[in-house]
């Protein structure tokens, strides 16, 4: 049995210039302890497709999802508020892309975390030790003391390592991560990543991953799933799609990203070309 | 064995005019002190730097954020004030230059700057955009001539030429930072320094202006500085790389030989975080 099943997903806007279709009919799926990829060009309906999963995108008639959203064989889609909370967040649970954008300024990070854990584990008796575990499992030294500090008081790095404290602190079944590296330099990139990648280790979690950095997926994934104007072009097993990708989208995107030790010249994507499509 | 690893290489310019020279670059920031507070404190962003750029060539200065690589840039053209140290622009020194004397050289060192969502002015068409350059270094211009020479650079970057009546707002970020690149050429620089010109964009719309920059330097045999994180990005565009970290300089050399073979432990240690794939 799958975690996710996808089926056929739409997602709708209503712009003051008529309707557009930001995901136009996709079927995924996410296996117990898969790592999934989703990777595209901005535009392409990536983080939309993550946001649906608990419903975070806004109500119609500004926003219309239809398909089905099968999570633990329950339809996420058509699910009443309440059974809803105790999935969102608890047993699928998001990091973004900005850390400073996503945490409180006015709250400590260890009160930010509590709460969470507060929210979904009200039974809990000593929260704080919760916290401060979790503070510890992503690698933040003196979590004791790390507990009192403000989100400025914390760097980039320090900040994403406490947004995935907070994600994890509810042990999700699902982490959704909307290209969490985005904006972190490349060495801290490496150690978030190395961070998620022991986490999976030790726990078992699936992972659903938004970037557009195929280097970080071939770190971090199985599988990969590429979207182009809505659609899923291609999808399979990482080294398969990375090394020999079918697609013209996947095979364009591919040549348009300079690597290292790369000498083919690069070649920017030829929409008109892909037009078709 | 030996010629393929020159073909491999980048182009040789030690027979070229050497264009810019900086000798023993420091800009430092007061932190504490002064004033009422006892003896002044000092932070060195540019820490004695050293570097020379000849003609026709793309030098690339890489660092993580806070490395002090924009600095440098900057304080070539007096957006950050020297501390130490002097500039040669084709042997002359520019460091020590009142605004007044400095003027000249203005025109002959352009800068393109990273967000193009915000270093165009948003109350200005795109004419006036990009001819403003022409009212300071060409006062004699007429606007027939101006208009002319517009629509030229709008073409030169891969514009349509009646884009010049439209506002930013009008225009994709690959567009703004083609903009961006006319008005830096408006005045017939010889050099060019890239302030990330590239970080803000989607990988396709990134690898169409890395090949704007590279053919403009082909075809106009210009000189470029360009500072980035994405070091996959600068060995693809530069004849030669420096890496910088906390102000200093810490190793340079010809841009594929630097990649393949770091030789200084920052340098590996950057490299080898690079996500692979």
């Amino acid at each position: 049995m799958n975690l996710l099943d996808v089926q056929n997903l739409r997602i709708k806007f209503s712009t003051r210039r008529g309707e557009t279709e930001a995901v136009k009919g996709i079927d995924f799926c996410i296996g117990e302890n898969e790592s999934v990829a989703i990777v595209g060009e901005s535009g392409s309906g990536k983080t939309v497709t993550a946001m649906s999963l608990t419903r975070l995108l806004p109500p119609p008639p500004v926003c219309s999802v239809s398909g089905k959203i099968l999570f633990e064989n329950s339809d996420v889609a058509a699910m009443d508020e309440s059974s809803l909370r105790k999935i969102r967040g608890r047993k699928i649970a998001y990091i973004f892309q900005e850390p400073s954008t996503s945490l409180n300024p006015v709250f400590t990070v260890g009160y930010q975390i509590a709460e969470a854990v507060r929210l979904h584990f009200p039974e809990t008796e000593d929260v704080r030790k919760v916290v401060v575990d979790a503070l510890a499992e992503v690698g933040i030294r003196n979590p004791e003391l790390r507990y009192k500090s403000y989100p400025h008081e914390l760097s980039g790095g320090m900040q994403q390592r406490v947004m995935i404290a907070m994600a994890l602190a509810c042990k999700p079944n699902l982490l959704v991560a909307d290209e969490p590296t985005t904006a972190l330099d490349v060495t801290i990139q490496k150690q978030i990543i190395d961070l998620l990648k022991s986490v999976r280790a030790r726990r078992g979690m699936s992972l659903l991953l938004i970037t557009h950095n195929f280097g970080i997926i071939s770190e971090l994934c199985e599988r990969v799933l590429v979207m182009f104007r809505g659609k899923i072009v291609e999808q399979g097993r990482c080294a398969d799609v990375l090394n020999n990708p079918q697609h013209p989208y996947t095979k364009a995107l591919i040549g348009c990203i300079p690597r290292l030790g790369m000498t083919k010249k690069l070649e920017p994507i030829d929409y008109e070309k892909l037009g078709a499509i | 064995m030996k010629s393929s690893v020159q073909s491999e290489s980048k182009r040789d310019f030690s027979s070229a005019e050497e264009l810019l020279r900086v000798c023993n670059l420091t800009v430092s920031y007061p932190i504490a002190g002064g004033l009422f507070g006892g003896s002044k404190k000092v932070f060195n962003a540019v820490d004695d730097v050293s570097f020379s750029i000849r003609r026709g060539e793309i030098l690339g200065l890489v660092g993580e954020s806070g490395s002090g690589k924009t600095t440098t840039g900057r304080a070539i053209i007096k957006l950050a004030p020297i501390s130490g140290g002097k500039i040669f622009y084709r042997g002359e020194n520019i460091s020590g230059l009142d605004e007044r004397r400095f003027l000249p050289y203005r025109k002959k060192i352009q800068m393109i700057f990273q967000d193009p969502f915000n270093s165009l002015n948003p109350r200005m068409d795109i004419f006036r955009i990009i001819s403003e350059p022409l009212d300071i270094h060409f006062k004699k211009m007429s606007r027939q001539k101006k208009r002319d020479r517009v629509a030229e650079l709008l073409e030169i970057v891969g514009l349509k030429p009646d884009y010049m009546a439209r506002y930013p707002h009008e225009f994709s970020g690959g567009q703004r930072q083609r903009i961006g690149i006319a008005r830096a050429l408006a005045v017939e620089p010889d050099f060019i320094i890239c302030d990330e010109p590239v970080s803000a964009l989607d990988v396709s719309v990134q690898a169409q202006i890395i090949n704007l920059l590279q053919n403009l330097r082909d075809e106009m045999n210009l000189t470029f500085l360009f500072v980035a994180h994405d070091i996959a990005v600068v060995e693809y565009l530069s004849d030669r790389i420096m890496v910088m970290t906390g102000g200093k300089i810490v190793e340079q050399g010809d841009s594929r030989e630097v990649c393949a073979h770091p030789k200084h432990p920052y340098t590996q240690k950057l490299i080898a975080a690079v996500p692979k794939f």
